[in-house]
Order: C-alpha cells, then sequence, then structure tokens
C-alpha cells in the first residue's frame, strides 16, 4: 500500500478520480443505474404498486408479446416514416439555405437568426402553437388554404390521413436551423481554390454545387443525419402535446407508446423491452452510418 | 509529503462537493411543498402556536386540487385550532404522471404522505390491492367516527375483506348546463325530466349560427359512455355475466347520438374537439356551445369572469334518461377518496384530522365547486355558497332543484381492467366518428376486444 502511495502516478490518477468524482456518482445513480435496472426490467413483470416485491421474472415474454402488440408495429411503421421523410427534408432544405446565406444576401443575420429561432425555441411552446395553427375549422393555416379557393382544407391533427405529416412539417421547420448553421459552418470549411479552378475550367454554378459544394460537405451531411436520425427516433414532445397518438393511432410512435405503457398502464417491464428495442434500432442505424463513412472517406 | 497534502485535500474538496451537491438537491425537493403549505402572514402565528416541547406532529396530506381554491384554507384553520397536530397540503396533478408520482411517493420511506386523495374506483381498488392503504375500521371506531350517520355506508365501496379503506369527502352531482338566453331564444324551458331523444331535439334547436348545441369534453366524456351509465349504472362497462357490456343498446345509442350530432355540426366533431383540447366551460361560457352534459363543478367558471367574461345565466337541468322514470346521475357520486397510508407512523393523528375535514373541514372546498358528501351538510347554505355573489350568472332555481334531488349514482367497483377497457371502448369509438368502421362493426370489436381484454386479466 505505501509502495503505491508512492508511486506518482497512482497519486494523480487518485486526484483525478476524486475531482470527477461529485459528477461521475450523479451519473451512476441517475443514468447508468437506470439504464442497467431497465435492462434488468426487460426481463421480469413488474407490479409497479407492491414496490420492488413485485418483480417477477418472466424471461423473453415481453420480447414474444412485441409482435402481436399492433400498436408497437404501427409505432414502428409511423417512426420509420418520420424519419425518412422529415430527415431528408430537414438537410435538403437546411443545404440549400445556408448556400443562399453564405453569398450575399440583404439581412443575412436576421434571416439567419430568424431560421434558428424554432430549434432554440421549447418545443412544448413550439407545439402549442402549431396545433393552433393547425386547427381545421378556425385556425389560421385553413383559413388561408380557403382564401385560395381550397374548400375542403386537410383536417391537419384532427384527421388519421394527415396527423403525421402536420407533426413532420412542423419538426422539419425546427430541425431546418440547426442543419443551416451546421452546413454554413462546414462551407467555411472549403477552399475558395476549388471554385476558381473549376470556373477556370467553365464549370456553371450547379455543377460546382453538385460536384464541389455537395461531395466536399459529406462529413457535415453525415453528423447532421446522425443527430437528425437520433432525434427524429425518439421525438416525444409534439405527440405528446398535440395528438397523444391519435387520431386511430396514426401518431404512436415508439417514444410515446412506451410512455403510455409506463404511466398508463404500469407495465413497466413492457415498456422497459420496447425503449430497448428502440435504443436497439438508433444504435443499427448509427452503426450502419458509422461503416458506410468509413468508405466515403477512403474518396478524401 | 507535500503532494501527498495536496491529494487529501482535493478529496476533501471533493467529498464537499459532493454533499454540498446532494443537499442542494434535498432542498430543491421540499421547497415547492414548503412554499405551498405556509402562506407568509400564516407562518408567524403557526411558529407561536406550537407547544412548548416542541414536539408537534406534521402530517402530509396529498390532494389533487390546486391548494388556492380550498385545501389551503382548510389545512389553515385546522393548523390554527391544533397546534399540536400540523398538516402540510401538497397539490399532486391529477393525471397519469401526477397518479405515478403519488404512488412512488407512498413507497418511498421518506417524504410518503400520511393522508391522500385517490379521485375514481379504478386507482383506488389498485391502490387497496396493492396494499397501500390502511384498512380504516379500527381507526373510525377509535374515533367515534359515525360513518352510517355522515356518508351513509352505502356509498362507500366494500372490499373483499368487508373493511372501509377509504372515506369519501366530496359528493360530485351530474348536470346539463344550459345557456338561459340561448335557451329563452328558442321558447323554451329546463327540462324536470327527459329522454336521450329530447336532449338531441333541444340540441338541435339550440344549434344556431355560431353557436352549436352541444359540446363535450372528450378528455372527461362522450355520448356512448354517458348513456350506457343512465342504463345501467352499477359496473356500466361490465354485462351481469361478467363480460364486457359493449354490446349493449344503450351504448350502440349513446355512440349512434354522438355521430348524428357531429354530421349534422351540431356538436365539434370528436377528433377536432380532441386536437383543439376543449373544455366544457371555456365552449359554453364564451358562447360556442349552448348545453353541455357535464358537472355542478362548472360553477367554479361560471363565476370566475375574469378568464371568462359573459353575461348570460347558466341554468342546471338533471341528466336524460334511457329508461323512463329513471334518476340515474352520471359524472356525478362520491368522490376525493381519502385513504391513509399503511406506513404512515401517526395513524391516530390523521384520523383525528380526516374526521374533522369530513364533518366540517370539507365545507371550506364548497367556494371551489366541491360539495361536501356529509349528509348532516345544511343543502341551502351550500346553495349559497356555491352562488355567492353572482346571481346575476346562476340560475338559482335550477341549481336548488338539482342540490336537493335524489339521485343513484354510477359506480365502478367491481370492474376489472377498467384503464384497459375504457382504451378499447375509446379506440374503437375514434374509428366509427372518424368514419374508419360503421357502427355493426365497431359494436362487434369493442365487444370482442373487451371480453379477451377481460379474460386476459384473470389468468
Amino acid at each position: 500500500m505505501r509502495q503505491l502511495w508512492r508511486r506518482a502516478s497512482f497519486r494523480e490518477n487518485l486526484a483525478g478520480y476524486l475531482f470527477i468524482l461529485p459528477n461521475l456518482s450523479g451519473y451512476f445513480l441517475f443514468v447508468l443505474l437506470p439504464i442497467l435496472f431497465s435492462l434488468y426490467l426487460v426481463f421480469n413483470d413488474w407490479e409497479y404498486l407492491k414496490g420492488f416485491s413485485g418483480i417477477s421474472w418472466v424471461g423473453l415474454d415481453n420480447f414474444k408479446a412485441l409482435g402481436s402488440d399492433p400498436k408497437f408495429l404501427k409505432a414502428l411503421q409511423n417512426n420509420t416514416i418520420f424519419t425518412v421523410v422529415s430527415v431528408p427534408a430537414s438537410i435538403i432544405l437546411g443545404l440549400v439555405l445556408a448556400v443562399i446565406l453564405n453569398k450575399h444576401v440583404y439581412f443575412k443575420n436576421t434571416l439567419r437568426t430568424l431560421i434558428f429561432l424554432p430549434y432554440v425555441s421549447s418545443l412544448v411552446a413550439v407545439s402549442v402553437i402549431w396545433s393552433i395553427m393547425y386547427r381545421a375549422s378556425d385556425g389560421p393555416i385553413n383559413q388561408v388554404l380557403r382564401n385560395f379557393g381550397i374548400s375542403h382544407p386537410p383536417g391537419w391533427l384532427s384527421s388519421p390521413d394527415s396527423a403525421l405529416f402536420a407533426i413532420i412539417i412542423m419538426s422539419v421547420w425546427v430541425t431546418i436551423g440547426y442543419a443551416m448553421v451546421i452546413y454554413l459552418a462546414g462551407l467555411q470549411g472549403i477552399s475558395k481554390d476549388l471554385y476558381e479552378a473549376s470556373e477556370i475550367d467553365g464549370a456553371s454554378k450547379l455543377r460546382q454545387f453538385f460536384r464541389i459544394t455537395v461531395p466536399m460537405l459529406t462529413p457535415t451531411t453525415f453528423l447532421i443525419a446522425i443527430t437528425l436520425i437520433i432525434w427524429s427516433f425518439q421525438v416525444f414532445g409534439p405527440v405528446a402535446v398535440m395528438t397523444q397518438g391519435g387520431p386511430i393511432d396514426s401518431t404512436m410512435v415508439l417514444s410515446y407508446h412506451i410512455y403510455l405503457l409506463a404511466f398508463r398502464y404500469y407495465k413497466m417491464g413492457y415498456a422497459a423491452a420496447v425503449s430497448w428495442v428502440l435504443f436497439a434500432i438508433i444504435f443499427v442505424v448509427t452503426l450502419i452510418q458509422w461503416q458506410s463513412q468509413k468508405r466515403w472517406q477512403q474518396h478524401f | 509529503m507535500k503532494k501527498a497534502f495536496s491529494a487529501s485535500a482535493s478529496f476533501v474538496l471533493a467529498i464537499s462537493l459532493l454533499l454540498s451537491g446532494c443537499g442542494k438537491g434535498g432542498n430543491n425537493e421540499e421547497s415547492p411543498a414548503a412554499s405551498a403549505s405556509a402562506s407568509p402572514s400564516e407562518s408567524a402565528s403557526e411558529a407561536s402556536a406550537l407547544p412548548a416541547d416542541g414536539k408537534a406532529i406534521t402530517l402530509k396530506f396529498w390532494g389533487g386540487v390546486p391548494p388556492e381554491s380550498g385545501p389551503q384554507n382548510v389545512v389553515d384553520t385546522w393548523n390554527k385550532a391544533n397546534p399540536d397536530i400540523q398538516v402540510e397540503y401538497t397539490r399532486y396533478v391529477n393525471d397519469d404522471p401526477g397518479n405515478l408520482k403519488l404512488e412512488t411517493a407512498l413507497l418511498s420511506n421518506t417524504d410518503a404522505p400520511d393522508l391522500f386523495m385517490t379521485y375514481g374506483d379504478d386507482r383506488m381498488t389498485k391502490r387497496q390491492e396493492a396494499g397501500m392503504t390502511e384498512p380504516l375500521d379500527d381507526l373510525i371506531a377509535q374515533a367515534g367516527f359515525d360513518v352510517d350517520g355522515i356518508i351513509g355506508s352505502e356509498n362507500i365501496k366494500k372490499f373483499p375483506d368487508g373493511k372501509y379503506y377509504y372515506l369519501p369527502a366530496n359528493k360530485n352531482i351530474g348536470a346539463v348546463l344550459i345557456n338561459m338566453t340561448a335557451l329563452e331564444a328558442a321558447g323554451e324551458k329546463i327540462p324536470a325530466s327527459w329522454s336521450w331523444d329530447e336532449f338531441a331535439a333541444l340540441a338541435t334547436k339550440l344549434n344556431k349560427g355560431e353557436m352549436k348545441g352541444t359540446t363535450l369534453d372528450p378528455a372527461l366524456s362522450t355520448f356512448g359512455d354517458l348513456v350506457l351509465q343512465t342504463a345501467k349504472a352499477k359496473d356500466s362497462y361490465i354485462a351481469e355475466d361478467g363480460k364486457s357490456n359493449f354490446n349493449s343498446p344503450a351504448l350502440k345509442k349513446g355512440m349512434e347520438l354522438q355521430k348524428s350530432l357531429e354530421d349534422q355540426g351540431i356538436m365539434m366533431k370528436y377528433s377536432e374537439a380532441v386536437a383543439g383540447k376543449i373544455t366544457v366551460q371555456n365552449e359554453l361560457l364564451t358562447g360556442k356551445a349552448a348545453m353541455s352534459a357535464s358537472q355542478i363543478y362548472i360553477i367554479r367558471y361560471i363565476k370566475d369572469v375574469q378568464n371568462f367574461p359573459h353575461d348570460f345565466k347558466i341554468g342546471f337541468a338533471p341528466y336524460p334518461q334511457f329508461t323512463a322514470g329513471g334518476n340515474v346521475n352520471p359524472g356525478g357520486g362520491m368522490g376525493d377518496y381519502m385513504s391513509i397510508n399503511k406506513n404512515s407512523k401517526n395513524k391516530e393523528a390523521v384520523m383525528k384530522f380526516m374526521s374533522w375535514y369530513l364533518q366540517e373541514g370539507n365545507m371550506g372546498m364548497t367556494p371551489g365547486g366541491r360539495i361536501p358528501s356529509s349528509k348532516k351538510a345544511d343543502a341551502a347554505q351550500i346553495a349559497s355558497i356555491l352562488i355567492g355573489e353572482d346571481k346575476n350568472l346562476i340560475d338559482e332555481e335550477s341549481l336548488k332543484a338539482m342540490l336537493a334531488g335524489s339521485y343513484t349514482f354510477p359506480t365502478s367497483y367491481d370492474v376489472p381492467v377498467p384503464t384497459e377497457l375504457k382504451a378499447v371502448y375509446r379506440e374503437e369509438l375514434e374509428k366509427y366518428l372518424l368514419g374508419a368502421q360503421p357502427i355493426d362493426k365497431a359494436v362487434e370489436t369493442m365487444k370482442s376486444r373487451g371480453d379477451s381484454t377481460i379474460q386476459g386479466a384473470k389468468k
């Protein structure tokens, strides 16, 4: 022990660990422990009101139940639609806006702030405002549509056909700003030489965009895609505030399904199983992206 | 040596940071309860009223009503008169996460409430089954509380072991609230007894221009539910054979009533009402709807002219009935179930407070629209407290008639898996109202899903 104490590296390490101890203990208590506990719950049935004595082992039953849970399957489908539509839309619109704002335009700073503002606003506040705008009979959006002569505007949140897309539109509006700001930073990193050289070779602006800007921004796109995909899979706030998963489960997503299972039906074990499925999906998607990124990077 | 010193110094620093971090967390959690329970003017007198040995018992009391709507006054009155038993009121929001918070607090060893309110038979059953509530019979006998004389044992659920696990503090009364100006303009009078068809006819008559004939808060009730309760007041979701009652003609009638009112534009579409989060008070008091099948508690909003500016009177009619001559009162019945935490250390003191609350204390909740459950409470006094200064906004005669009436209150003491059954009903109803399935298909699916849900729970 004494010898160990004499070793300077040990003492330095100890000091280091002690310094991170406050934060680390919080992490253990409030993050790591709940994660491990939820992993344990996946194989159990928990009668929550009986406290810890209400936990009983059920093996893989929770996972077997997934296949015959229509709400889970519907949520999986809705999550997929949500991600497949909203992520590319945010990326494309964000890129276009970034390229435009990177050139000389009037009110550049004002526009940039305006577009970024939704992203830093409270998602709940944004959802409340949008649900008022979406109101089918007296909401501003439908009133404008009626003024343009559309006699039967969509029901937005009150129709099972349009509710999911109404939420997608809102979340794209929120995330465009994020994509734009990251792209603006990425654009600064592209050497001007490339554009000058291509101009001498007679390349048009459009060609420059697709042959220089887009490929040079690949790492940026990768970053945005990963964060937005994770964000979109976890979508919860807008659903909880605007539709509660309705009408007819048309906006039921995994995170809201988990919330209902745990907090309304008290099926803690099953809810934990669904949340680990959600984790697995995000994990796999991210792994695939890492793999494909390695391939892209070889081109540079 | 120097290094060893610095290492130990940093260790001390780390520990102190950790401790202060924890300490702060604890304080933060305490503060909302503390600030809610002690209003500044009151705290001084409370401190001086404490007994000399400073050993006053502090009871924690959790309920769903905001402190300013009555509970704070009630608790303050008690605390002034009983310096040795101080009660601290904490509000929990009566929704899914709020109830989970209460239950988690009940499971904890520290900060657990001694006394808590439960809203709804389904939650009460769950909590009793989980053993969270103390059987009250011995405590009632000890305190000399006359259950039959004050509340009536017929108004309390009998649990399988024949014991009381809660005492209700509040009596809800359901009523159809009508905009009197609109009613008079239509040349109609407040009906004394009527059928659901007559209700639909009146709604059609009242439907004029911007004002819809009727409205419901979709989060609280639907016509299917209401009509079903007027047909079968006891355990309406369950048929006599123990299976689901979703094939009842009354339920079908209610669902069809709602669909036809919506299709004719007499009532806002269900999906729009859900998306718009409409409330009875808002629709009724801003003149967007003329009539609503709701409850007496809306009086709280009728009197709140700051948030709901209006100048018309609201009248009160009894609920329409499925069978002629019935007197079922949906939305009405005993509420505010008071139970004692099984792990409370001061059960006798809690019972003492509860006994006072049920006999006198809950009168302090009346201005907030909650009527005491006590049979001995004076109906005329309740009416005058409810109306207060607002005779120009509340139709006194019809309100007094409502309060004086005797009703059969729907109960659902013995419905298995009530949350799940309600979800089955709501999901299939939604599909029917949105035109995704016809009524017969809806009823058929409801029935079979309901039956298998009940079957699944029995396993």
